[in-house]
C-alpha cells in the first residue's frame, strides 16, 4: 500500500493529512488515494492568497446596476447631438468643410447647461457649419432665432420675433446667457 | 471617410456620455467604533434636504456548528445608507457609510465641477462626526464605471471602434474573442501629479436587457487610489474648513484626472471624441 502524504495551506492554517488517518475499510487504496489528493486541491484552492497583492487593495462596490439614464431627457439629448458633431472629420461636406473644434463643443456644451438649468425650453436644430461654427435654430410659431459658437467663449445671434422685433448680438460673452426677453420666447 | 454615430459600433450608454456611475470613497484604519458609527447615523436628519430617504445597515455575524447548527454572534448597526432617487425611482445619488469606509455614489453624472462639488459637501458633513475618532484615512479613491452599448447587430460589433488595439489596459484577446464576450482585468501603479496612484482597471463585455433588448454592451469599472503613505503633510483632517475642503478637492481633482488620462488610453480618437473627453 501507498503511503499518501499531503499538507494544506489553507486560511485555517496548516493541516498535514496521512493516509494513516483515514479509515481505509471496505475502501479501495487508489480511491482513497484519490481523495485525499482532491481534498488537497480542493484546500489549496479554497486558501487565503498566502501572497499579498499590493495592487489589489479592496475598492468599493458599484450600485449602478444596468441602470440606464433616459437618452431622451432634454439635456441627454441635445448634449449629444453637440458630441455627436465632434466626429466629423476635415472636408466632411467634400467641398473643404473644416471640422469643428473642442472648444466650440465645450462653449456649446456649456451655454446649453446653463439654458436648460432650472427651466424646459424648445430644443433647437442643431447643425455644424462648413466653417466650423456649431449653430441652433429655433423656428417657432412667433419666432425666429440662431445663435452660433466659434470656441472664442462668445456666442452671436439674430432673431425676429411675429411682431418685427428683432433682436442682434455679436460676440456676447458665454458666461452672461441669452438676454430673458429671448429666453422667454424659447421656454416651453 | 465620415465615419459617424451610424458607422461606429458603440455608443455611449447615457447618449451624451457614457459615465453609470462616479464614486468617491474614504477608508478607515482602524475600522469605526461604535460611537462613532452612532454619530455617523445624525447624517440622515442633516442631509434630507439632498438625501430623502435613509436605511440603516447591519452587521450581522453567525457561525455554523459542526451539526450545521446557525448561531447567532453579533448583529449589530454597521452604518447609514442616504438615498435620493429620480422621478423613475431610480437612484441618481447615494452615500453610504460603513464599518470602515464611507463612499459618495452619483448616478447621474452631468461635469466634474458640479459633482465633485455635490461630493465634498457630503463628505465635509462626515468629518465633524469624525473628530476625535481613533480611524483615520489610509486611503481615498475614485471609482469610474463608463459603459458603451452596441448600435446594430451585436455579432457585428467591432471592438476596434471602441477601444485601442495598441491600448496597454486590455489584453489582445478581446479583439479575438469568438462570441464577442472577454473581460480584462489588470491592476498597476503610476507615477501621476507627484503622486503614486493604485490604478485597478476592469474592462469586460456582456450581454445587458437594455429596454427590452438584448444588448453588448462593454462596461470599463476603473478605480484610482491613493494611498495616506504617499502623501506629504496631512492628508485628510477631520475639519470642514476651506483649507482641508480645498485639499481635498485636490486630491480627487488627481484622482479624476487620473482617470481622463486612461480612458484617452484606452478608447479610440473618435469615441474621445464622441464623450467630448
Amino acid at each position: 500500500m501507498i503511503d499518501y502524504y499531503a499538507q494544506t495551506d489553507t486560511c485555517m492554517g496548516i493541516k498535514a493529512i496521512s493516509y494513516d488517518e483515514i479509515n481505509t475499510h471496505d475502501f479501495d487504496g487508489d480511491f482513497i488515494a484519490k481523495t485525499v489528493i482532491s481534498t488537497v486541491f480542493a484546500g489549496i484552492l479554497c486558501a487565503s492568497n498566502p501572497i499579498s497583492i499590493e495592487s489589489k487593495q479592496e475598492t468599493v462596490e458599484s450600485v449602478s446596476g444596468d441602470r440606464v439614464l433616459d437618452i431622451n431627457r432634454q439635456d441627454l439629448a441635445l448634449l449629444a447631438k453637440i458630441r455627436e458633431k465632434a466626429l466629423y472629420p476635415d472636408n466632411w461636406d467634400g467641398n473643404g468643410a473644416i471640422a469643428v473644434d473642442k472648444k466650440t463643443i465645450n462653449d456649446a456644451e456649456s451655454f446649453i447647461r446653463d439654458l436648460l438649468r432650472d427651466r424646459i425650453i424648445y430644443s433647437p436644430i442643431i447643425s455644424l457649419a462648413a466653417d466650423g461654427e456649431i449653430n441652433f435654430l429655433w423656428v417657432l410659431e412667433d419666432f425666429r432665432f440662431d445663435l452660433g459658437f466659434y470656441g472664442d467663449q462668445t456666442f452671436s445671434y439674430y432673431g425676429k420675433a411675429s411682431s418685427g422685433q428683432e433682436f442682434i448680438s455679436d460676440e456676447m460673452d458665454i458666461s452672461e446667457g441669452l438676454p430673458e426677453a429671448i429666453v422667454n420666447f424659447i421656454r416651453k | 471617410m465620415n465615419q459617424n454615430e451610424e458607422t461606429l459600433s458603440f455608443s455611449p450608454i447615457n447618449g451624451a456620455h457614457a459615465i453609470a456611475e462616479v464614486t468617491v470613497f474614504l477608508r478607515f484604519e482602524p475600522q469605526f467604533n461604535a460611537l462613532t458609527i452612532s454619530k455617523l447615523l445624525s447624517l440622515e436628519e442633516e442631509l434630507k434636504d439632498f438625501f430623502p430617504t435613509a436605511n440603516e445597515t447591519r452587521a450581522v455575524q453567525f457561525k455554523i456548528t459542526g451539526t450545521g447548527e446557525k448561531q447567532d454572534v453579533s448583529d449589530n448597526v454597521a452604518g447609514i445608507e442616504l438615498k435620493s432617487m429620480n422621478q423613475e425611482g431610480g437612484i441618481d445619488w447615494m452615500m453610504r457609510t460603513a464599518e470602515n469606509s464611507i463612499s459618495v455614489h452619483c448616478l447621474n453624472y452631468s461635469t466634474w465641477e458640479e459633482v465633485s462639488e455635490q461630493m465634498l459637501k457630503c463628505l465635509n458633513a462626515t468629518f465633524k462626526h469624525l473628530d476625535g475618532s481613533e480611524s483615520f484615512v489610509s486611503n481615498i479613491g475614485l471609482m469610474y464605471v463608463d459603459r458603451f452599448i452596441c448600435n446594430g447587430d451585436n455579432d457585428e460589433a467591432n471592438l476596434k471602434d471602441l477601444l485601442k488595439q495598441e491600448t496597454d489596459w486590455v489584453f489582445k484577446g478581446a479583439f479575438k474573442s469568438v462570441n464577442n464576450l472577454w473581460h480584462s482585468h489588470i491592476g498597476w501603479y503610476e507615477d501621476f501629479s507627484d503622486y503614486k496612484l493604485l490604478n485597478q482597471l476592469k474592462i469586460s463585455s456582456s450581454y445587458a436587457n437594455i429596454k427590452g433588448e438584448k444588448k453588448l454592451v462593454v462596461t470599463a469599472d476603473h478605480n484610482v487610489m491613493l494611498f495616506r503613505e504617499d502623501v506629504k503633510g496631512s492628508f485628510v483632517t477631520y475639519s470642514d474648513d476651506s483649507d482641508n475642503s480645498i485639499k481635498l478637492k485636490g486630491n480627487i481633482d488627481t484622482l479624476h484626472a487620473m482617470n481622463k488620462k486612461v480612458l484617452k488610453e484606452l478608447l479610440t480618437s473618435q469615441m474621445v471624441k464622441r464623450i467630448n473627453l
